[in-house]
């Protein structure tokens, strides 16, 4: 290796890789932090969620519970962030110290092969846009050729904004996000001059899902949790290239907290507008403004469903990988990035994730769900803000998050009990049964994170303190 | 090749480090206690709503 291609390769490392940025090297300012987590945070997928709920709530209880849970949750999950920004490190490079490295290392690679179903979701989406378009001007196209075809093209192009990196990044957001925050705010307009909002608030919820109301109240949200902890595993990535502690906070918490679920918010407000109009209830925007305001809007929301998958994509193929080489840092990222586009292809044209849309979000988010408890009780009760970084990278043999042969068995068991009592106890994601009453209090995936951080919190007043705070006499950097 | 891969890494995190372990080094802007009270705020009003929605008091 030249002095050269060294010298590249550090930079790469820095950007793409798991190197500590230091202060100096920052390049992202709130604005631009906040447009491209915004970017990556607008999918379709919100206007289905959103339509979803919209049907078993009356509409104030829908504004609160999208709303509401998504603040309260992402507020919490993002807290770490302050480390993340103040390192210049990432939420996974943290979790060496809570999960041992080589936990790390796997629950990584499952979380990111998990993530990335999401975005298998989004190109399919991508192309039914796409055909629907083509549509539009006359042209048939035939589904089952396109769609797999267009799907893949939708990776592709995500890919080749993913290789830029975030400069590249950073740019494509800044024009696209921009236009889709604009484009959103018009969605909503259009509905409400469509329908009359009384009209609308008129709308009686639809009791089948659940025979009281609080049982739906938290049935919705139960999704609406799920879907802010989606973010979890992927939203301390990017703010260790955020300049200071409030902007990478801030910017990150309102794109997830407020951002997303105004588009899930649109997606509610256009179902019931379109149950109004038409007497049913419709997720796919496109079909709905088309109602709605005309074959005009259509085109315009067909092409702003294609520009959001494009950059969600690329932006989440940047995330997804960063993760994974957290775990494995010595594979190149350029080299993950095919890999992820081959592995979401290949789910993009197998269709599986799309079918099992519902129990595929529950599941990844009750996996999550201990990880973020546990990330913020370390983080503000156990290891309260400090940590051995040396020890983190295995520097000048500092072994402290060796733990067992690589593996923190009190963070892993924690996970585990979380997981497994929810499912047995709490709330069943694969059947949608709830099993006790905690459920209308916490949710399923709200209650794994409760439980998660509990139990690691509890396990620090024990005697397994000295195994799990084995680093307290080697903490530099503060 | 993957060796000196590991080595260059190594090198530059120590080097990073020990930059970050100076006295001079400058950490980025700290959040403040304005952040906290916004934060607790905005978490309060979410809480509140979500509460009197689970009572029954917003229909």
């Amino acid at each position: 290796m030249g002095k050269v291609s060294n010298a590249e390769f550090i930079r790469q490392e820095t950007i793409t890789g798991t190197v500590p940025m230091l202060s100096k090297d920052r390049t992202y300012g709130f604005w631009d932090l906040f447009l491209i987590t915004s970017g990556f945070s607008i999918a379709t997928w919100c206007y289905t969620q959103g339509a979803y709920v919209a049907q078993y709530l009356s509409f104030s209880q829908m504004l609160i519970n999208i709303f509401c849970f998504n603040i309260v949750w992402i507020l919490v999950e993002c807290i770490p962030i302050f480390f993340a920004v103040r390192y210049g490190i990432d939420l996974w490079v943290w979790l060496r110290s809570v999960l041992g490295i080589k936990g790390v290392a796997i629950l990584a690679t499952i979380i990111s092969m998990a993530n990335f179903g999401w975005y298998a979701v989004d190109s399919q989406l991508f192309a039914s846009s796409m055909i629907n378009l083509f549509d539009g001007f006359g042209i048939k196209l035939d589904q089952a050729v396109w769609k797999p075809v267009l799907g893949v093209l939708c990776v592709v192009l995500g890919t080749m904004i993913a290789l830029g990196g975030p400069n590249v990044i950073k740019w494509v957001n800044r024009f696209l996000v921009t236009a889709l925050l604009v484009v959103g705010a018009v969605v909503v307009i259009i509905c409400f001059t469509a329908v009359p909002i009384s009209s609308m608030m008129a709308v009686q919820p639809d009791t089948s899902l659940y025979e009281s109301g609080l049982g739906r109240f938290m049935l919705s949200a139960e999704g609406n949790v799920a879907f802010a902890f989606s973010w979890s595993t992927q939203a301390l990535v990017l703010p260790r290239l955020a300049k200071s502690e409030k902007g990478g906070y801030w910017a990150t918490s309102l794109a997830y907290g407020v951002v997303a679920p105004f588009f899930v918010a649109a997606g509610g407000v256009m179902a019931l507008a379109m149950f109004v109009h038409a007497g049913y209830y419709e997720s796919d925007p496109t079909v709905m403004l088309a109602t709605l305001a005309g074959p005009g809007f259509a085109l315009f929301s067909l092409l702003m469903v294609a520009f959001a998958n494009i950059g969600t994509q690329g932006t989440g193929s940047y995330v997804n990988c960063m993760i994974i080489k957290s775990g494995l840092p010595k594979i190149s990222y350029k080299l993950l990035v095919f890999l992820a586009m081959i592995y979401v292809s290949i789910l993009t044209v197998w269709g599986w994730v799309m079918d099992n849309f519902g129990s595929f979000i529950s599941m990844a988010a009750q996996i999550q769900g201990p990880i973020i408890g546990m990330t913020v009780v370390d983080y503000l009760f156990v290891k309260k803000r400090k940590i051995s970084l040396k020890s983190l990278y295995n520097i000048d043999g500092h072994k402290a998050y060796d733990f067992s042969r690589g593996f923190n068995l009190v963070g892993l068991g924690c996970l585990v009990i979380a997981f497994v009592t929810n499912i047995l106890f709490v709330y069943n994601p694969l059947t949608a049964e709830i099993k006790s009453p905690i459920f209308m209090v916490l949710t399923g995936s709200g209650y794994t994170a409760v439980c998660g951080g509990l139990l690691y919190w509890l396990a620090s007043l024990t005697p397994l303190r000295k195994y799990m705070l084995k680093d307290r006499d080697e903490i530099e950097i503060v | 090749m993957e060796e000196s891969i590991e080595k260059v890494i190594y090198d530059e995190t120590d080097k990073r480090l020990k930059e970050m372990g100076a006295p001079e080094y400058q950490f980025p802007e700290k959040a403040d206690f304005k952040d906290v009270i916004w934060m607790a705020a905005l978490a309060g009003v979410s809480s509140l709503l979500i509460v009197l929605c689970l009572m029954g008091v917003i229909q």
